[in-house]
């Protein structure tokens, strides 16, 4: 019986002889997890360990910033006009850069870090196996690396557990520089507060130094205690008290209280290092500052008045800081990109922040290497920047965009831990579809085009960490039987674009 | 257009909806009876029967003051153990009092409305009104303080200083629905800001007080510009009705039919105002959605509120939270056994989770900041911080460390509403855990004397202390010439110092008799006077130990008595330091299980 026949059923035979069924219905309440099945993977130590921190852009933003090469098309099926400027080059006054982005949406940072070798774009992360175009399986799928999205732990979590099972290879190695697994500081943060990314396997034993922590942008410290004069005798009675089957029943807020004292102490030196300079990167010509260092102390400085430089500097920096941190999630509250409405007036400054905010960030990653007089090789950081999904390209009649697909994804960083040519291109054509003038029009892969499912991101990320069948670690039983592949990053890029 | 159309014709909303009432579809007519009966036919039964009043009383007193506390904290709320056990030191924390509140007694003030006078002095209490002039003619002070996010704020105002009774219970409702997927104002998007989180609250609230239906509540909030500001185009808002009143997230297919029905709407942008507007095009081919042929927006938000999904899709999003640690089995049979109770309204369903066996016995899960803070001061008698509601909203003001959104628990904010697990990530939970302690329970000064650990200073002129039942000749005679000379102090007081005065003994006899009876307490009895009070247990062998120690080695026990009680103007000291050890404590952060 399919939805409908159900649907019909249930409204002629009343709730009450309908409802075991009724309850079937997926949203009703949440479900169970599970874990995906570790050895399957095939782990092997990776020459460098990455540390990856995944930008999630919440609510779905629109890929037109990364790619305008379908505009003339968009536009004239569009019910609402786009800008006539949207089909003219920057050169020509326009707003299409040379490889296709959107200048002011982002896009003259997109071409900076492009020339610069610190970006490549994927403008074909379309979602071909189960296409939802709702938020809660797109985000869930897209955080979980997982199809099944009320079975699956998130990736964070998955990632930890991979590391746990092989933990035997990790331990002591040169890539964790000597340390135990169990000695790494701050390895899986969160600076969006509670993350799916997080959500773990209640059925799995991830030890407490592997489960996602979380950080504000301020590196406040909410973690110390004041009027605290009897902190030793009462700590000594709550050991006594708060047993093993305390620590179980109570096992999210008892894992609070344990991290509480050491998360106190970290983050006052975090704080330190948020206070201190950034780098000062070299002039880009003889007397010519970089456009990204303030003038006034020669320091690289983030953009002001950018509601996301505060989230990306701090995780930038404590990636740079704490080499022990190994993957740390950065989002927002949904609404952010979800732009049903007078669209292009806040999405063009919404992306030219994050892009902005992102070139400065990639340039805080190089000029703290050592070979710029850093203390370590950082050229193990990994930025990925996505999604729920794409949206419609359609401009509605409240000058929005409504949920799409197909999605751009922008991967920046990380030269040490990718194949070589990976940086610095755009990887994937798109056509349009849909009916001129309705809702329904959209971008897909084209036919003869690289493209890869949502699900390619987590499968990268695990791959980057040394699984070698990282699908893998994608599958499940119902709906994706097989998995989804990394993202081939030796894809050949596109040309630059020509008008 | 107000009928669905079938093809060829169109049926009018009544014959639908009659059609669909075999289906517990559309909205009946049959008149609310409103408070705590139910407004459905029958009684929810299996997973959702209600706890009876023989087995509360049957319960040990202090299991049954864990049930009503757990009742009370649900709705933000407590009962102090003062109020609920007798105190005298003979049968101290052994007996009820005659007057505490049981969950027959809390069932029955939830169904008295305020009456309309009583209301308005609360408000007005609560925010100040200089045109009123308050006990020493000044005009009333504002209670509490307020910022540009009042609309936030005033509801937790409200729960807190209102009574126990309809009112306060509808605050309540309209509390946990705009902080749900299901109504949330979404104030963090560009289009919706706090006029909308105002509007639509106090709708809510009315709909409630008005004895609404869920559906009508639903069928009116759809066709509402707070609902466009939220949900933006016809495209998006079609598919979020379809995926937050039915719970169908798989109906892509359906969502540019719907969208079709409802091309007639439109929101206007950020330069005229996010206006819900006509496009003057509307839709003029009847489309099929859902099984029901719509021609316009009104038809398809009628259908999805008259849907037989609709009942059992809002109880599963309320069970969700209210019975989190339930497995996915459990929760389905809850939610299965509300809906076929046939709920009308919210508060039919509200009441039927609320004094439920499984939820008061048999769940366990973790407090929301809410669920925590305000009952804790409730039964500590706290004395509230002006700046408390700013502080929870808005992060402003001297309580900005218990601002909520810290806790990644933000009020009427995002746009999918709160999930149902409280965030315990490290951060949040170090930002709840620290506002509770450093906030509330070491903040004494604002509740030692109403928990009767601090003396009281008597008003001037200083009353008599009673004679002791032993006093020697002596004393007796030094207590008359006491009397004496204090009957001609209060003698000399004019009429208006003598009511001022009055007022303040009276408080004051109050307080010391308090006093006098904690006073009383052994240590061990103080302890769990303490213990309840904050947790609704009795200390532990092992604490009272460990803590006793802590007293004797800082020099807080008496030794005259042989330390079996804590020094005279120790108290405080005392209860500041099982305070902060209960702070500590895991158990403190969760609704307790009784079985």
């Amino acid at each position: 019986m399919n939805r409908r026949d159900f649907l019909k059923r249930a409204s002629l035979l009343g709730i009450g002889a309908t409802a075991p069924t009724l309850f079937g219905v997926p949203g009703f309440v949440n479900q169970a997890a599970a874990m995906p099945i570790l050895d399957s993977a095939d782990y092997q130590l990776p020459g460098v360990m990455p540390q990856v921190i995944n930008v999630f852009l919440y609510g779905g933003p629109s890929e037109l910033a990364g790619n305008l090469t379908n505009m003339d098309l968009i536009n004239r099926n569009s019910q609402n006009p786009y800008p006539e400027a949207l089909r003219r080059s920057v050169s020509d006054g326009g707003q299409v850069t040379r490889h296709g982005f959107w200048a002011d949406a982002g896009g003259n940072a997109m071409e900076d870090m492009l020339a610069a070798g610190d970006l490549s774009v994927y403008r074909t992360i379309n979602r071909r196996k189960n296409n939802t175009r709702a938020h809660r399986p797109s985000v869930f799928s897209s955080l979980k690396g997982s199809l099944a999205i009320d079975a699956a732990p998130g990736m964070g979590s998955t990632l930890a557990a991979l590391m746990n099972a092989n933990r035997e290879l990790l331990n002591g190695s040169a890539q964790l520089r000597g340390k135990q697994l169990n000695q790494l500081v701050l390895p899986f943060i969160s600076f969006e507060g509670s993350s799916t990314a997080f959500v773990r396997d209640p059925d799995g034993n991830l030890p407490l130094h592997l489960r996602g922590l979380s950080l504000d942008e301020q590196f406040d410290n909410p973690y110390t205690r004041s009027r605290n004069d009897h902190d030793i005798e009462l700590e000594a009675l709550i050991a006594k008290v708060v047993d093993n089957a305390q620590k179980i029943r109570y096992h999210k807020v008892a894992e609070g209280f344990e991290l509480r004292r050491t998360m106190e102490q970290l983050i006052g030196e975090l704080q330190t290092a948020a206070d201190s300079p950034l780098p000062s990167p070299p002039p880009i010509a003889p007397g010519v500052l970089d456009p990204d260092v303030d003038p006034a102390t020669g320091y690289l400085a983030y953009p002001g008045n950018n509601r996301f430089s505060g989230r990306i500097k701090a995780a930038v920096t404590l990636a740079i800081e704490n080499q022990d941190s190994m993957f740390i999630t950065v989002g927002g509250g949904l609404g952010g990109w979800d732009d049903h409405s007078s669209a292009i007036e806040d999405y063009v400054p919404r992306m030219n922040q994050v892009m902005e905010a992102l070139r400065v960030a990639t340039k805080h990653i190089r000029y703290s290497d050592s070979d710029f007089g850093g203390t370590r090789k950082t050229d193990n950081i990994v930025i990925k920047v996505h999604g729920d999904f794409g949206r419609n390209v359609n401009l509605n009649n409240s000058e929005g965009w409504d949920h799409g697909n197909n999605q751009n994804l922008y991967t920046l960083g990380g030269t040490a831990i990718r194949p070589q040519y990976a940086l610095g291109k755009v990887i994937g054509k798109t056509n349009v579809f849909g009916p001129a003038n309705q809702n329904r029009q959209y971008t897909e892969p084209a036919s003869d085009s690289y493209e890869a499912e949502p699900l390619a991101i987590a499968s990268t990320v695990y791959k980057y960490f040394g699984a070698m069948n990282p699908k893998a670690l994608t599958r499940d039983n119902d709906m994706n039987p097989n998995g989804d592949d990394a993202i081939n990053e030796t894809y050949a890029p596109e040309p630059p674009t020509s008008l | 257009m107000s009928g669905l159309h079938i093809p060829g014709k169109v049926l009018p909303v009544g014959i639908i909806c009659l059609t669909a009432l075999l289906a517990q579809g559309c909205e009946p007519t049959a008149p609310g009876l409103g408070g705590a009966q139910p407004l459905a036919n029958a009684p929810a039964t299996g997973s959702a029967a209600p706890l009876s009043d023989a087995t509360f009383d049957a319960l040990p007193i202090d299991d049954q003051y864990r049930v009503v506390n757990k009742l009370l904290a649900t709705l933000y709320n407590g009962v102090s153990v003062e109020q609920f056990y007798e105190l005298d030191s003979a049968n101290a924390m052994q007996r009820r009092r005659a007057s505490a509140p049981t969950l027959a007694s809390i069932r029955a003030r939830l169904q008295v409305e305020l009456p309309a006078g009583e209301r308005q002095r609360y408000d007005q209490e609560i925010a100040g009104d200089e045109n009123i002039l308050d006990a020493q003619g000044d005009p009333l002070e504002p209670t509490y303080h307020f910022d540009r996010n009042r609309p936030k704020q005033m509801p937790l105002a409200r729960l807190y200083h209102y009574p126990l009774s309809r009112d306060a219970f509808s605050q309540w409702m309209a509390w946990h629905l705009a902080n749900t997927i299901l109504f949330s104002p979404a104030e963090e998007i560009d289009s919706a800001d706090i006029t909308d989180v105002q509007n639509l609250f106090r709708r809510l609230d009315l709909s409630i007080m008005g004895k609404q239906s869920v559906r009508a509540m639903i069928a009116t909030h759809q066709n509402s510009v707070q609902n466009w500001r939220r949900f933006r185009s016809p495209e998006d808002n079609t598919r979020e009705m379809m995926e937050i009143y039915l719970g169908i997230f798989d109906n892509d297919e359906e969502v540019p039919l719907a969208s079709q029905a409802c091309q007639d709407l439109y929101l206007t942008d950020e330069a005229d105002g996010y206006k819900l507007a006509y496009t003057d095009y509307p839709n003029t081919e009847s489309v099929l959605v859902l099984d029901q042929y719509v021609l316009n927006c009104r038809d398809f938000y009628d259908v999805v509120a008259s849907h037989p999904l609709v009942i059992p899709r809002v109880v599963s999003v309320l069970v969700d939270y209210f019975f989190a640690g339930h497995s996915v089995d459990e929760r389905l049979a809850i939610t299965q056994a509300i809906s076929m109770s046939n709920p009308i309204t919210f508060e039919d369903i509200f009441l039927t989770i609320l004094f439920s066996e499984t939820y008061l016995l048999d769940t366990e899960r973790a407090r929301s900041f809410e669920e925590s803070f305000l009952p804790m001061a409730k039964r500590l008698q706290w004395d509230a911080h002006p700046d408390v509601f700013k502080g929870m909203v808005s992060g402003s003001g001297s309580l900005g460390r218990a601002d909520m959104q810290e806790m990644g628990w933000p009020t009427m904010s995002l746009k999918l509403g709160r999930v149902a697990a409280i965030p315990l990530d490290s951060l949040s939970f170090g930002n709840y855990h620290k506002a509770l302690r450093e906030s509330l329970m070491l903040d004494s000064r604002r509740w030692r004397l109403a928990l009767g650990v601090e003396q009281p200073s008597a008003p001037s002129p200083r009353p008599v202390e009673p004679l002791k039942e032993n006093a020697t000749t002596r004393e007796v005679a030094s207590y008359q010439a006491d009397v004496d000379e204090y009957n001609a102090a209060v003698a000399e007081l004019t009429a208006d110092e003598r009511a001022e005065y009055d007022e303040a003994l009276s408080l004051y006899e109050q307080e010391a008799f308090l006093y006098r009876q904690i006073d009383d307490l052994t240590v061990p009895q103080l302890l769990d006077y303490l213990f309840l009070s904050a947790i609704q247990r009795r200390a532990t062998e092992t604490e009272r130990t460990a803590l006793s120690n802590i007293f004797y080695a800082n020099d807080h026990l008496d030794e005259e008595f042989a330390n079996a009680f804590v020094r005279s103007g120790r108290q405080d000291d005392v209860a500041l330091i099982t305070m902060d050890y209960l702070s500590r404590l895991p158990e403190l952060y969760f609704m307790p299980r009784l079985r």
